[in-house]
């Protein structure tokens, strides 16, 4: 059912055009150099230490490390991660 | 950043939350809509967060529900600033103060200008004004209104033409015309003085014109008394006659003169009478309603005459909505009194020669009087009174082109 689904939204973004973060429910990533992290339509925080912030995402992790954390400013599915960071990677739940 | 300046303005807190995964706590607001920044794990077990003044009580209910404890660090914003000052009694009581004595310096009357007139008369409003209570340092309240001023300085001051006040804020502008007593030299046209009255002439006093009656004559009203016509003159040649020798006629007749005069007295009545006790009490009218400011004591006088006077109150040039009322209490007294006929006549007498004295002017001498008819009615006495005055009974009479040929 579920990837019946997926096939769906994959059809609707490539016949009608539309943005693929809307449709898909992926998270946005905006950054500024290494100081700014500016994710969009996660699904909360996991875990946030100082050199650490795990976010959920439909599918898994979206893990920042660096130094230096703060969250300069948190709404329901924005967030804004300050600090010195060194690594953005995608972590899949299994 | 432009939020922040808001946040600034409502006031924010910054939190600490002390607990198993803080974030999870922030999380969890986050997921209530609340808006929260400045997120920071300052240890393993405690994170800081700033979040608006009116989410204070949400984030403590949520506090309470779940195992975090709470914890305000700081408070910012202009809310907590506000309340900062409302701490600090000094700062209030002299911003308290300050309102004070604003209030008062703007009832206080601080320049009295005038213009339009020589120094001299300057000087001499400046001490009328004075009298009435006017001059710096005055308290506005005290001072009556500007139109009053107005009158009471155009009835003392008999050397005002006009006079114009205004009240601008806490000064009073004067604007004036000097009455300039010109002694205009009358153009007198030619003139008869003829007998306003009937009377036996005692003086004659003709400065111009020629005199047509002598001394303990009986003139009727109407009676020609002093000729304008120089020419009447029986001395004069025949032909000096031909040409007209017209003057104004003056001089002054002194007849006597008899009035019948009727006054009534009362034998007995009831007066009222101010005992001199006095009580002021001053109110503050706020939309309609008095508020008592000063004396409280109870008027417990059996009869009062009661005076009330509005002052209304400025602060700057603002018209305040209230006023503040000075009720004068005033205590009276009834007497009741009687008089025996020969007093009453008397009074009777004295009220008479008063009357003749305002109907004759000043100049006017009452010589006698003598009793004609004297009655007692409903506790009234009723007399006719016949009075003789000395007094001057010539009047100028114009002289027609006409009458004169004649």
């Amino acid at each position: 059912m579920k990837k019946i689904h997926q096939h769906l939204r994959q059809l609707l973004v490539n016949y009608f055009s539309l943005p693929s973060d809307a449709v898909m429910e992926l998270p946005r990533i905006t950054m500024l150099g290494d100081l700014h992290v500016y994710i969009e339509n996660h699904q909360g925080i996991a875990i946030f230490k100082n050199d650490l912030l795990r976010l959920n995402i439909p599918n898994g992790f979206i893990q920042i490390s660096g130094s230096s954390f703060k969250i300069k400013m948190m709404l329901p599915e924005e967030l804004l991660l300050e600090g010195k960071i060194e690594h953005v990677s995608f972590l899949s739940k299994e | 950043m432009k939020q922040l300046q808001i946040s600034y303005l409502i006031g924010y807190v910054t939190v600490q939350v002390k607990g198993m995964m803080p974030e999870r706590f922030f999380q969890a607001c986050v997921d209530q809509q609340l808006a929260i920044w400045n997120i920071e794990k300052t240890g393993q077990h405690t994170c800081i967060g700033s979040l608006r003044k009116k989410d204070i009580r949400t984030i403590k209910e949520m506090a309470q529900q779940t195992e975090y404890s709470l914890k305000i660090v700081e408070e910012k914003g202009l809310p907590y600033i506000f309340k900062n000052i409302l701490k600090q009694n000094h700062l209030l009581i002299g911003l308290f103060i300050a309102i004070i004595s604003l209030f008062l310096l703007s009832n206080i009357v601080w320049r009295v200008e005038i213009s339009g007139f020589p120094k001299e008369l300057e000087q001499k409003i400046m001490k009328t004004l004075k009298g009435y209570g006017v001059y710096p340092g005055a308290l506005m309240f005290r001072v009556d209104s500007p139109s009053k001023i107005q009158q009471q300085l155009l009835h003392d001051l008999p050397e005002l033409l006009w006079v114009g006040i205004e009240k601008k804020g806490t000064s009073f502008q004067l604007e004036g015309v000097e009455k300039i007593i010109v002694e205009k030299e009358k153009q007198i046209s030619p003139q008869h003085l003829i007998a306003a009255k009937d009377g036996v002439i005692q003086k004659i006093f003709v400065s111009k014109g020629v005199s047509h009656v002598a001394t303990y004559d009986y003139v009727k009203k109407g009676d020609l008394l002093v000729s304008g016509n120089l020419l009447d003159d029986a001395d004069i040649d025949e032909n000096e006659k031909k040409k007209d020798r017209l003057v104004a006629a003056t001089g002054e007749v002194i007849a006597k003169t008899w009035y019948e005069v009727d006054v009534t007295i009362p034998l007995k009545g009831n007066d009222e009478q101010l005992t001199g006790k006095q009580t002021r009490k001053f109110y503050l009218n706020i939309f309609h309603v008095d508020i008592p400011i000063w004396n409280f004591s109870q008027v417990d006088y059996a009869l009062e005459k009661k005076e009330t006077v509005e002052h209304p109150l400025y602060f700057l040039n603002w018209r305040l909505p209230f006023t503040l009322v000075e009720n004068v209490h005033s205590e009276k007294e009834l007497l009741s009194w009687k008089r025996t006929k020969k007093t009453a006549l008397d009074i009777g007498i004295e009220q008479a020669y008063q009357e003749l004295r305002l109907l004759l002017g000043p100049k006017a001498k009452i010589l006698s009087n003598k009793v004609l008819h004297e009655a007692i009615e409903h506790d009234k006495v009723i007399l006719t009174l016949y009075v003789t005055v000395e007094e001057n009974i010539a009047k100028p009479q114009p002289i027609i082109k006409k009458s004169e040929k004649d």
